[in-house]
């Protein structure tokens, strides 16, 4: 069953079955909105698969069956703002109990399905300037759902099956499509899932004699503290970041400091999206 | 001859339908002490690692023989429904399909339980567990007190009620 396949199980049956499996080629998450009805996101946009209004029952329906029926089980990435299940990631939004609560929320609102993909080929082009800096630092940029994870996975397997040993941090399952592991990330790819991404860095570079080291999304000062643990021992680093261009990450206070400190040398942006999207290198100086 | 193996007869019947009836109420026992083991084991579970309720019943299933090992087993069977039929109405009706020799109040206090697991947080549902383990294990210590003298009153009525078919026949 591929992600798009296992995304669609979750729903109730009778949107289950307003979906096609024709939808899935294109389809990058499907949307649940209480009180609107659902949506199909695709690089077409966003558009309406049945015409019933969503209901929280149905937002719950999903959760218990991406759940197993033990949200409790899931509320550390629940407090978080998102489950995963089978490597679909499912955002969720809506009303948070108190602060200091166990994890639970006391209204939900809107879940969205994003359905990973593997697009295989497509870092061929950028691969041979990827491995002449695979002991530097290399930043794939784009907005979000801009398709940073997909094409960081394919560079982790181009680069592993190059003969490369990387390790990568996978705190949300989606390098790796979940515990039973649904992607190929390459032969000499060591995967450490589940666990807090800064922290993880750390215990990659301790204990598994890393080439290169690689990250989804670097947002928070804790994932700059890792890096720039990461950056003085030799390894290499492969990271995404939420921004359109290097330009634009000097915006923030966070990207600003991690450009200044030089750690990034080169930097690929993602831009356009589906068919249309471009891969395009830039050097960060 | 006839006679007395007719006698005999009306004996054995007697004794056998003390017996049935002592054996159903010792079944019940053994459900209500298994079941407040296993809500205990589900407890620690929870507790210690949050296990997922699908987990929780494979596990369960497995650690437990008779009524509360088919309990688990035929709701991990049904958790197959899982988002067409939310897990409370799954739980219920592994409650009315195996567990037929509780009480309705038995089966109402297992039926809460299910009501609250899996999507209330962690400590909500150990409370709602530690209520459900307490009431089974009330029931089982009331079914362990009134055994014993039930067992004395089945078997003196079901002799008496053997004995006093056959002077009737006789």
């Amino acid at each position: 069953m591929d992600a798009y396949a296992r995304a669609v199980s979750l729903l109730p049956e009778d949107y289950r079955q307003a979906l096609s499996m024709r939808d899935g080629s294109r389809a990058e998450e499907l949307r649940l909105r209480r009180g609107r009805r659902p949506t199909l996101l695709s690089d077409a946009g966003e558009r309406v698969f049945s015409e019933r209004i969503c209901t929280e029952k149905d937002l719950l329906c999903v959760l218990e069956k991406a759940s197993g029926a033990s949200l409790h089980a899931v509320a550390d990435t629940l407090r978080q703002g998102y489950l995963c299940t089978g490597g679909v990631r499912i955002g969720v939004c809506g009303t948070l109990r108190g602060e200091g609560a166990e994890g639970g929320f006391l209204r939900f609102g809107s879940l969205a399905l994003r359905i990973p993909r593997e697009c295989r080929g497509i870092a061929r082009e950028l691969l041979p300037a990827l491995r002449d800096n695979a002991r530097g630092g290399t930043l794939i940029l784009s907005p979000p759902g801009g398709g940073k994870t997909t094409f960081l996975r394919e560079c982790i397997r181009c680069l592993s099956d190059g003969g490369l040993r990387v390790a990568a941090a996978d705190e949300r399952y989606e390098l790796s499509g979940g515990e039973e592991e649904a992607f190929d990330l390459g032969g000499l790819t060591d995967l450490l899932c589940g666990c807090d991404k800064a922290q993880a860095v750390m215990l990659l570079l301790r204990c598994m004699n890393p080439q290169l080291i690689a990250m989804d999304e670097i947002t928070r000062r804790q994932d700059l503290d890792a890096v720039r643990e990461i950056a003085g021992c030799g390894v290499g680093i492969l990271a995404s970041a939420h921004a359109a261009s290097p330009e634009q990450m000097r915006a923030r206070p966070l990207y600003r400091e991690l450009l200044r400190e030089e750690i990034f040398s080169l930097a690929v942006c993602i831009e356009g999206s589906g068919e249309k999207r471009r891969y395009r290198l830039q050097a960060i100086g | 001859m006839r006679k007395v193996l007719g006698s005999v007869l009306i004996l054995t019947g007697c004794a056998a339908a003390g017996y049935l009836l002592c054996a159903a109420r010792r079944r019940r026992l053994q459900c209500l002490e298994a079941l407040a083991a296993a809500v205990t084991a589900m407890e620690a579970e929870l507790a210690g690692r949050a296990a997922p309720i699908p987990e929780l019943a494979a596990t369960l299933s497995e650690r437990f023989d008779g009524p509360a090992g088919a309990f688990f087993r035929l709701l991990l069977s049904k958790l197959d429904r899982l988002g067409e039929t939310p897990l409370y109405k799954l739980w219920s009706e592994a409650v009315r399909e195996t567990l037929t020799d509780l009480t309705p109040d038995e089966r109402a206090a297992l039926c809460e339980l299910g009501a609250s697991l899996g999507r209330y947080p962690l400590d909500m549902q150990r409370q709602a567990l530690a209520l459900c383990r307490n009431a089974l294990s009330d029931a089982a210590a009331a079914a362990r007190r009134k055994e014993a003298e039930e067992r004395r009153l089945i078997w003196a009525f079901s002799t008496a009620s053997g004995v006093l078919l056959l002077i009737l026949l006789l």
